[in-house]
């Protein structure tokens, strides 16, 4: 599981923040340092192991949050708006490593977000949910090849799909922002 | 920050250089005060007589029990206290106005109560000093954001393990605060309550200088609190500033 905003612990290193999972649940010593350096190296962190979070960016931040939940190794991995506060670049980055990971893990991703063109790159199949009481409006299948990246967005389908779900979407914002009826 | 420092130590010389001067020229007299440099000399020959070192073991001894058990007990009383969200409404004026209260007033009962020992003493600095670690401790809870415990829920901490993982590790600086006020109300608790009745301790040993114009006995006891005090008070400060920055942020 993991958040929109920072749920990095301010107090621990980041060697220290991943392990905390594994501590709770009173994995070994060797083992848990395998499972922390492997996510470390995954998420691209290598170097700052025994930095502070406040040494790094909100990107790197949201990193360690992702390796603290992977090394409890998932098979399903909950993303609640885990990119809402990173700027658009990192996104894509971010969406990427995502894609990478997803790949590496084999763990299935549920991913809420509120960016249209984020969820048509990186889901395989995106449901589209309506204002409350949130309930599934509609389910698009992407059909995406599992090897992919941020470039899909240049793909004439990647319109049609952000075309879709902002049709499904359009009436539902309006009645949530007070004008139902109108559109 | 540096210049800041130098300047300090600059103002704190100039002032004990003036006294030392006053003291010198007999603009304050003898028997009124020792130059600054005549204490330190004293302090020495204090320590190294030690004809008083049982009286500075007992009262350090005391107020560090005291500090210790208004730190443990202002935690645990905390965490209990941000648990309970009413209790925490009826007991929050209560803290607001506590320091109103003149706590060396209660100082005869407990000699009734417990006899002329240590206990009295280390109670007054134990009830001067706790409540001071409890309202830091708590605005400290107070500050942990929620996404840090929805963390805690998504690992199954129980709520022991979530006060001593996540919440009071949070608020460690807070704490820290609290504890500095914890150091110097005990001490004066402590030394306080020898001043007014006690058959030994420092507080005692320089009301009796006093009352024998032992000048060369009470100047330097009166120095070594003082030094005591700020000692542990900047150690403390130190690793709160070492907290604080490991956050990025400034004390």
């Amino acid at each position: 599981m993991v958040f929109q905003e920072d749920a990095s612990f301010p107090w621990l290193t980041v060697a220290d923040n991943i392990a905390f999972g594994l501590r709770q649940i009173g994995l070994s010593g060797a083992e848990r340092d395998r499972r922390v350096a492997e996510a470390i190296e995954m998420m691209g962190l290598g170097g700052f192991a025994t930095s502070y979070p406040a040494q790094l960016s909100g990107g790197m931040r949201q990193r360690v949050c992702i390796a603290r939940t992977l090394v409890m190794q998932p098979r399903l991995i909950l993303l609640d708006e885990p990119f809402g506060a990173l700027d658009q670049q990192t996104r894509l980055i971010m969406g990427e490593e995502l894609l990478r990971l997803w790949r590496r893990t084999g763990a299935t991703v549920l991913l809420i977000t509120h960016a249209l063109d984020e969820a048509a790159m990186l889901a395989d199949r995106i449901g589209v949910m309506s204002a409350r009481p949130g309930r599934i409006l509609d389910t698009v299948e992407t059909g995406w090849p599992a090897e992919r990246d941020s470039r899909v967005v240049e793909r004439p389908e990647f319109g049609a799909i952000t075309a879709r779900l902002w049709g499904r979407l359009r009436t539902e914002s309006m009645q949530a922002i007070g004008r139902g009826g109108v559109a | 920050m540096k210049g800041a420092l130098a300047l300090r130590l600059a103002v704190l010389a100039a002032l004990v250089g003036f006294l030392e001067a006053l003291c010198r020229t007999g603009v304050i007299g003898a028997f009124t005060m020792q130059p600054p440099s005549r204490m330190l000399v004293d302090l020495w020959k204090l320590l190294t007589s030690g004809t008083l070192n049982a009286a500075i073991v007992k009262t350090l001894g005391n107020a560090g029990i005291a500090c210790v058990s208004a730190v443990l007990l202002g935690l645990l009383a905390a965490v209990a206290i941000h648990a309970l969200p009413r209790l925490r409404e009826a007991l929050d004026p209560l803290f607001a106005t506590y320091y109103a209260i003149p706590m060396f007033a209660f100082y005869p009962l407990l000699i009734i109560l417990f006899g002329l020992g240590s206990l009295p003493s280390i109670i007054i600095g134990f009830m001067l000093a706790i409540v001071a670690v409890i309202v830091n401790t708590l605005n400290g809870l107070d500050r942990v954001p929620g996404v840090l415990l929805k963390t805690a829920r998504v690992v199954r901490l129980s709520r022991a393990a979530i006060a001593w993982r996540i919440t009071l590790p949070f608020a460690l600086p807070y704490v820290l605060t609290g504890v500095k006020f914890a150091v110097a109300y005990s001490l004066i608790g402590v030394i306080g309550s020898e001043f007014i009745m006690a058959t030994d301790g420092m507080g005692y040993e320089i009301a009796f200088a006093y009352n024998n114009f032992d000048n060369a006995t009470m100047y330097p006891l009166i120095l070594m609190v003082l030094v005591v005090s700020i000692a542990l008070n900047s150690a403390i400060g130190a690793w709160e500033r070492r907290v604080l920055a490991r956050r990025g942020r400034q004390a």
